[in-house]
């Protein structure tokens, strides 16, 4: 159990050895400002390095929200997430960590509909410099390592160009994971990415995520509601059962 | 920013025909505003240049804008008139070097007629000095001929040797001096100034038609036909104008002191400056009023862009969760959307200039010959620059207002957008 880490000084692509996890969610409460009750509340939640965590997140459970926390989006009122060992909750620049340090993949409607698919792809590299940086010590240039996930995802050259709108959703998600991937951020995320792709299409998809986040080393939290999927994880968490805000409202 | 512009621009193009309405909006707007302050300014430079050095009009004790608008703009009516004998006894005054009087009072077609001499064409200067150049013709000499100005041959389609009548009275419908008819000896050339609308003929003319006449009426038995006319004491009896000018510019409180505390008659000496200052001060009222209602047509046009780019705002709530996941900022999210906002206002004035050089190109011709002024195809002053930046300014505000609610909308929709 380890993560690469930027060195504190800094220096360009020197990764030292850590040992940690990559998600630490610890003593959280977060309430929305409208409402009087917390809708997260959860004592303790880690994803170690290299895991693939199933989180089991029906409606309703809170799934969107922790989500938002985890990707800074939000932050919570009390107790602390961590990832990578940094507080976002005190952290300044979330959206450049953010951008640095997860890849994110939706359930639908993914891609930015006006621009091309290897632009899409491009995307966390326009925001980090960081991401830009690493995708080019892989291939040789961000634009190369763009194609090369792109193929690795079964998406031939003559789809680079093409306007993401007129791609299948199958092979939108597999240009989402692309972008996700992209510059290889220590986190991959994906919420239902699978949710509206048929049967075949779900195992081909979770195949190639697999392969790809094993190749680069990411780790990866894949949350769904639908349970059958869990089987192909390491290990599976129960956000009903973490979240304890569903038991602490039961009426006594 | 640089990849904020591209997204910026490249979600623009994705809705490029939406947006092509609101550029259209801005353009037109702009141009209308840009249109009416060029125009206000052609105008006000046109007006201050109908009359050049003449240094005092005089006339009958009246108000100076009054005088003015009918000797020099030849608009309304002179109530009064003074008489031949002051007249002749202001040419006598040593101070001044030149005068011109008028006999103003009939109409042709409801263009006014002006009675004057040889002066008239000798003297009279307008725009920076300009003297009066006669296109075709010569001035007039005998009794019953008139040199036109260029607008009242061109819209009545007289050339030389046409026969006119003249009216009584400025209306257009006052009883006719069909008796004695007029040749056309001479046409102007255009100046842009009311001569151009002005019928020249000469004071003993003007004395002519009038024999048989009294009071506005023709005197019923009495017809004086024009080959008689001629045995008549035809020197003039009065006239309504005086234009002065001096030997020495600086003597003219001294004359016009001189001119106001005459004791023949009670007399009004003007100075045409100060004057047309007095005078242009009532224009201004709906000369603002108009630049006002074109500033609002400006804000209507901002305001569509606000729409335009809020109405985009709930089908891109998508799209900016995908920004967001990716590193955009709540700052990021707001620059996208002003920097759209202020592409557009960019693109509408640039569009809103073209139009309207194409404009006022294409409707030179017909604008110079109609109202004879020119809305000048090329930028102008540094007032036109600064309503051009008030433009912007209002245009970066407006974009401010999506670009704001597009930041709001992130905030709350995080990574998921509750559409």
């Amino acid at each position: 159990m380890c993560y690469y880490r930027r060195d504190a000084s800094g220096a360009g692509a020197n990764y030292q050895m850590t040992h940690g996890a990559v998600i630490d969610v610890a003593s959280l409460r977060f309430r929305w400002p409208s409402a009087s009750a917390p809708c997260l509340a959860i004592e303790s939640f880690k994803v170690d390095t290299g895991e693939r965590v199933f989180l089991f997140g029906p409606s309703g459970s809170g799934k969107s929200t922790l989500l938002a926390l985890l990707a800074g989006v939000l932050t919570a009122q009390e107790g602390s997430v961590r990832i990578l060992g940094t507080d976002l909750t005190s952290l300044r620049g979330r959206d450049r960590f953010r951008v640095e340090h997860v890849g994110f993949i939706f359930q639908q409607f993914n891609l930015v509909p006006y621009m091309s698919v290897i632009d899409n792809v491009l995307l966390p590299c326009r925001f980090s410099p960081k991401r830009a940086g690493r995708a080019a010590e892989a291939h040789g240039s961000a634009l190369a390592s763009a194609r090369h996930l792109l193929d690795a995802m079964g998406l031939g050259t003559s789809l680079h160009k093409r306007k993401a709108t007129e791609l299948s959703v199958g092979q939108q998600q597999r240009v989402a994971a692309a972008r996700a991937l992209i510059g290889s951020p220590e986190l991959i995320i994906a919420d239902e990415p699978t949710s509206s792709l048929d049967a075949d299409a779900r195992q081909a998809f979770l195949a190639l995520l697999r392969a790809q986040c094993d190749r680069w080393a990411s780790t990866l939290l894949f949350v769904s509601h639908d349970r059958q999927l869990a089987a192909s994880f390491d290990r599976e968490v129960d956000l009903p059962a973490v979240n304890r805000v569903a038991k602490d409202e039961t009426p006594a | 920013m640089s990849h904020l512009l591209r997204l910026a621009l490249a979600s623009a193009w994705n809705r490029r025909f939406t947006l092509t309405l609101t550029v259209a909006a801005i353009a037109f707007s702009v141009a209308m505003l840009l249109g009416v302050e060029r125009a206000r300014n052609a105008a006000h430079e046109s007006f201050a240049h109908s009359i050049s050095g003449t240094d005092l009009v005089v006339g009958p004790r009246t108000s100076p804008v009054q005088l003015m608008l009918y000797s020099v703009f030849r608009l309304g009516e002179a109530t009064s008139s003074m008489k031949w004998g002051s007249y002749l006894e202001l040419t006598q005054n040593p101070e001044i070097a030149w005068t011109i009087p008028l006999s103003i009072g009939d109409s042709h077609h409801g263009f006014p007629v002006v009675g004057t001499n040889a002066s008239y064409f000798a003297h009279y200067r307008y725009g920076l000095a300009q003297p009066l150049r006669l296109a075709a013709g010569r001035r007039f000499e005998g009794l019953f001929e008139t040199v036109l100005g260029a607008e009242v041959a061109e819209r009545e389609r007289h050339k030389l040797g046409d026969t006119i009548t003249l009216s009584h009275g400025t209306g257009e419908f006052g009883a006719e001096h069909a008796d004695k008819p007029f040749t056309v000896v001479g046409i102007l050339a255009r100046t842009g100034t009311p001569v151009d609308r002005s019928i020249h003929v000469s004071l003993e003319a003007i004395e002519a038609i009038h024999l048989d006449w009294q009071g506005g009426m023709r005197i019923p038995g009495l017809a004086i036909l024009p080959e008689h006319a001629r045995k008549f004491d035809l020197a003039p009896k009065e006239v309504t104008a005086v234009l002065v000018g001096l030997k020495a510019r600086a003597r003219v409180f001294q004359v016009q002191r001189a001119i106001n505390g005459y004791a023949g008659e009670p007399l009004v000496a003007v100075l045409p400056g100060v004057a047309m200052t007095e005078l242009w001060a009532v224009v201004e009222v709906v000369e603002n009023t108009l630049l006002a209602v074109s500033a609002m047509i400006v804000v209507i046009g901002l305001g569509s862009m606000i729409v335009a780019v809020w109405a985009g705002l709930n089908e891109r709530r998508r799209e900016l969760a995908i920004l967001r996941s990716v590193g955009a900022g709540p700052v990021d999210v707001t620059v996208l959307l002003a920097l759209e906002g202020f592409l557009l206002t960019c693109l509408g004035v640039v569009a809103g200039y073209a139009l309207l050089t194409v404009v006022a190109l294409a409707a030179a011709p017909w604008m110079q010959s109609r109202y004879g002024i020119v809305v000048p195809a090329w930028p102008g002053g540094a007032d036109e620059f600064a309503l051009v930046g008030l433009v912007f300014a209002a245009g970066l505000l407006a974009a401010l207002l999506p670009a704001l609610r597009a930041c709001r909308l992130s905030l709350a929709d995080g990574l998921t957008p509750r559409l």
